[in-house]
C-alpha cells in the first residue's frame, strides 16, 4: 500500500481533468444558476462572438485556408482586375468625377472602360436561405459578376480544419473545391435576346466560404451594350433552378458621386458616403486614411456590449432612434470602401446621422523578435522593439497551462504615438498551430498574446505584422432624404 | 439533438450551434464555476462562464470525439478557464502562500521526468476505472475537493458534515481508490507470474 502516496492519487486525478459523471454526482445539489444569469452570458457570448475579433479572426483563417486552395482559379481574375483598374486608378480624390458602382465601389469616371452595371443588388431567397447578386459590370472584353450563397444547397460547401497532417486537410479542400466549381461552371446569364454568356475555359473566377455563407466572383463574357436586363440562371439540381433579374444601367445614367456624398474629415482622414434608404438600407461609405497604404481596420470599436472600450458605429434619426447595423460588407474589390445594411430605417422625411466615434487603420510593418520560455513561472522581459512607426514592449512571459497543452503567454505595452493610439498587430501563428490575442477591454488594446507549445524550447521566435491603431473622431455625416 | 450534431453544426461556424450549447450546457458551466470560483462576485462568474462558451466556439476543431464526450470537454474548459480566473483573484488580494494549498494545482503538469509522465499516464487510465467503483458518497467528496477545488470547510458546510468527518470520508475514499490499484496491480502480476 506505500507504492501510492496522497499525493500521487492526488496527481493523477487532478490528471483525469473533469469526470464524465461530475455533474450528477457533485454539481447536481449545488444551486441553480437564475434564468437571468444564464440569459446575460449567453447574449454576451453572442455579442463577443458578433462583434470581436473572435469572430473576425476565426472567419479570416477559414477564409485564408480556403483561398489558398483556389488560389490558381482566383489569381486569373484577380490579376485582370488590378491590372484593369490599376493601383493609381483607384480614384485621386473627392474632386475627381466618382461613379458608385454598386458591389465594387467608387471609381473615377475617366479610368471606367465598362459601360453597363448593375443598378442595384438583386436578392431572391430559396428555401431559407437566399442568392444576392451584389454586382455586376460589363466591360468590352468581359464580365464580371458578384454573388454571395447563403445557406443555398451545393453552394455553402465549406472545408473544415481537422486534426490531421497538412496533405489530409489539402486534399479535402481540393475535393471541395472541385465540387464547388462543378456548380459553378453550370451558372450563366440570359440576355433579353435569349443570348446565353457561359464561364469559358479562360474565364476566372473565385469562391470563399465561410459558415452559411460563400461568396463567388466569376468572369463571363462581355454582354451587348443595348442590354437592359440579364437573367441569371442558376441551375441547383437537374431540375430545380434558381433565376435572378438583374436590371442593368449604362454607368452614365449612375449619378456622380459628388452629387449624392456626404463628406467630412477629422484629423486628416476623410469619410464620404451616401444613403439608399429609399430602395433598401445601404449606406456606402469612402474612407480617405492619410498615406497610399492605409487600411480601414474597423469603422467604430466592438469589443462587446457594455465593454468600456467598444464605441460602435450608430445611425440615428432626429427623434433619437437608432437603427441596428446588420450586416457590415467590405466588397474586396477596393479597399477602404464599404457597405452597410441596417435594419428597419423606415424614415422617409427626416434626416439621419452616421455618427463614427473611433477609425482603427492598419499600416504596413514588420519586426522579429526572439523571446526566451520560462521553465516556469512568469519571467520579466521589458524588451523594446518598434513595429513600423510605433513603439511596442514585452513586458513578461509565462508558460500557462490549458486543457490541450501548454502555452506561452507574452504580455504586451502599446503605447500612443501622438493622436494614433497603438492597438495591436498581426501575429504568424502557423508555426505554433494555433494561439489568441487578448484584448483590454477597457482600452480595447492587446493586452497578450499566446502561441500553442507542443514542446517546451528555450527561445521563441515571433514575426509581427501590420499594426493597428486607432485615431479618435468623431466623423459624423448626416443625411438628408429627399 | 445528438452531441455529435452539435458539434459538427460548430464546424460548420453555425452559431446557432453555439446557442444550443449554451442551453443544455449553461447551468452546469456555471456551478462549476462558480463552485471555483467561491471567492469571486457574480460579475467575475458570468464573464467567466461567457469566456468558456467564446473558448468552445475557438477551440472547436480540437475536440476529439474518440477521446470523450462533448459535455466532459466543455466542463474541462470551464474548469481551467475558472481555474485561471481563480489565480488572478489570488493573485489580486496577494495571497500567494494559497498556492500551497493542495487544493490549488496544475492539473495538467505532469512534473518530473518523461518516465513519471508515462507512469501517470497508466495511473491516470486505473484511476477512472478505480472511480467507476466507488460509491456514490465517495465519489462526491473527492470531485468536490481535487476537480472542484471546494475547501474542506465548504465542504463539510454544504455536506452538513463535520471537517473531521469529511476528512475521514476523503481518506477512506483515497484508501479505496489505492486498495483498487493495488488490486490491479497483483492481477497483472499474477498474469505474467
Amino acid at each position: 500500500m506505500d507504492k501510492y502516496s496522497d499525493e500521487d492519487i492526488r496527481k493523477g486525478l487532478a490528471s483525469i481533468g473533469v469526470p464524465d459523471d461530475l455533474p450528477e454526482i457533485a454539481l447536481a445539489a449545488k444551486a441553480d444558476p437564475s434564468e437571468d444569469a444564464l440569459q446575460r452570458i449567453k447574449s454576451k457570448t453572442m455579442e463577443r462572438l458578433a462583434t470581436t475579433n473572435t469572430v473576425r479572426k476565426a472567419k479570416a483563417g477559414h477564409f485564408t485556408r480556403t483561398l489558398k486552395t483556389i488560389a490558381a482559379a482566383a489569381a486569373v481574375l484577380m490579376v485582370l482586375l488590378t491590372t484593369w483598374l490599376g493601383p493609381s486608378q483607384v480614384w485621386a480624390g473627392l474632386q475627381k468625377a466618382l461613379r458608385q458602382i454598386p458591389g465594387f465601389g467608387v471609381f473615377e469616371e475617366e479610368t471606367l472602360d465598362f459601360s453597363l452595371v448593375a443598378a442595384e443588388r438583386v436578392r431572391v431567397e430559396h428555401q431559407g436561405g437566399y442568392l444576392e447578386v451584389s454586382g455586376l459590370m460589363s466591360q468590352p472584353e468581359r464580365t464580371i459578376l458578384s454573388l454571395y450563397f447563403n445557406d443555398v444547397s451545393g453552394f455553402n460547401e465549406t472545408v473544415e480544419k481537422e486534426d490531421g497532417p497538412k496533405e489530409v486537410l489539402d486534399e479535402k479542400m481540393e475535393q471541395s473545391f472541385a465540387r464547388i466549381k462543378e456548380k459553378i461552371v453550370q451558372l450563366y446569364l440570359r440576355d433579353e435576346n435569349g443570348r446565353e454568356y457561359h464561364l469559358d475555359q479562360q474565364g476566372g473566377f473565385s469562391w470563399a466560404s465561410g459558415g452559411s455563407e460563400s461568396h463567388v466572383s466569376l468572369e463571363l463574357p462581355p454582354l451587348d451594350e443595348k442590354t437592359r436586363l440579364v437573367t441569371l440562371v442558376v441551375p441547383l439540381t437537374t431540375r430545380e433552378k434558381l433565376i435572378v433579374e438583374i436590371p442593368l444601367v449604362s454607368v452614365a445614367e449612375i449619378e456622380r458621386w459628388d452629387k449624392i456624398a456626404n463628406t467630412t474629415s477629422t484629423h486628416g482622414i476623410t469619410v464620404s458616403g451616401t444613403t439608399h434608404l429609399t430602395t433598401d438600407t445601404r449606406v456606402s461609405l469612402v474612407v480617405l486614411p492619410k498615406g497610399p497604404h492605409v487600411r480601414v481596420d474597423s469603422l467604430g470599436r466592438m469589443m462587446g456590449k457594455g465593454n468600456p472600450a467598444t464605441q460602435p458605429m450608430t445611425l440615428v434619426d432626429q427623434s433619437g432612434k437608432e437603427y441596428e447595423l446588420q450586416r457590415f460588407g467590405q466588397t474586396g474589390w477596393q479597399p477602404n470602401y464599404f457597405e452597410l445594411y441596417f435594419a428597419g430605417v423606415e424614415v422617409k422625411e427626416q434626416p439621419v446621422t452616421l455618427s463614427i466615434p473611433v477609425i482603427l487603420l492598419q499600416e504596413e510593418g514588420e519586426v522579429s523578435v526572439t523571446v526566451p520560455v520560462p521553465r516556469e513561472g512568469t519571467i520579466e522581459l521589458n524588451q523594446q522593439i518598434t513595429l513600423g512607426r510605433f513603439p511596442l514592449t514585452l513586458t513578461r512571459a509565462e508558460v500557462v497551462t490549458n486543457p490541450h497543452g501548454k502555452s506561452l503567454r507574452v504580455y504586451t505595452e502599446l503605447g500612443p504615438v501622438g493622436q494614433e493610439t497603438f492597438e495591436s498587430f498581426s501575429l504568424d501563428f502557423r508555426k505554433s498551430g494555433g494561439g489568441l490575442l487578448k484584448y483590454d477591454e477597457n482600452t480595447g488594446q492587446m493586452e497578450y498574446f499566446e502561441v500553442d507549445l507542443n514542446d517546451q524550447p528555450y527561445r521563441y521566435k515571433f514575426s509581427f505584422n501590420k499594426p493597428v491603431y486607432s485615431i479618435e473622431g468623431p466623423w459624423e455625416i448626416t443625411f438628408a432624404q429627399e | 439533438m445528438e452531441e455529435q450534431e452539435i458539434h459538427q453544426r460548430l464546424l460548420r461556424e453555425d452559431t446557432s450551434a453555439l446557442e444550443l450549447v449554451m442551453d443544455r450546457y449553461g447551468s452546469c458551466v456555471y456551478k462549476l464555476a462558480a463552485t471555483i470560483l467561491r471567492d469571486g462576485n457574480k460579475g467575475m462568474i458570468e464573464e467567466c462562464c461567457s469566456d468558456v462558451f467564446v473558448a468552445v466556439w475557438e477551440k472547436k476543431h480540437q475536440f476529439n470525439p474518440q477521446r470523450g464526450n462533448f459535455r466532459t470537454w466543455v466542463l474541462i474548459l470551464a474548469r481551467y478557464q475558472a481555474l485561471d480566473y481563480r489565480r488572478h483573484l489570488l493573485r489580486q488580494r496577494a495571497v500567494e502562500d494559497l498556492y500551497q494549498d493542495d487544493s490549488v494545482t496544475d492539473a495538467a503538469d505532469p512534473g518530473g521526468t518523461p518516465e513519471t509522465y508515462l507512469m501517470q499516464k497508466e495511473l491516470r487510465v486505473q484511476l477512472i476505472a478505480a472511480l467507476e467503483t466507488l460509491p456514490v458518497s465517495m465519489k462526491d467528496v473527492l470531485y468536490r475537493r481535487y476537480f472542484l477545488e471546494e475547501s474542506i470547510e465548504d465542504m463539510a458546510e454544504e455536506l452538513g458534515l463535520s471537517r473531521g468527518a469529511v476528512d475521514n470520508r476523503l481518506w477512506r475514499a483515497r484508501h479505496a481508490l489505492k486498495l483498487y490499484l493495488h488490486e490491479q496491480e497483483g492481477k497483472v502480476v499474477s498474469l505474467h507470474g
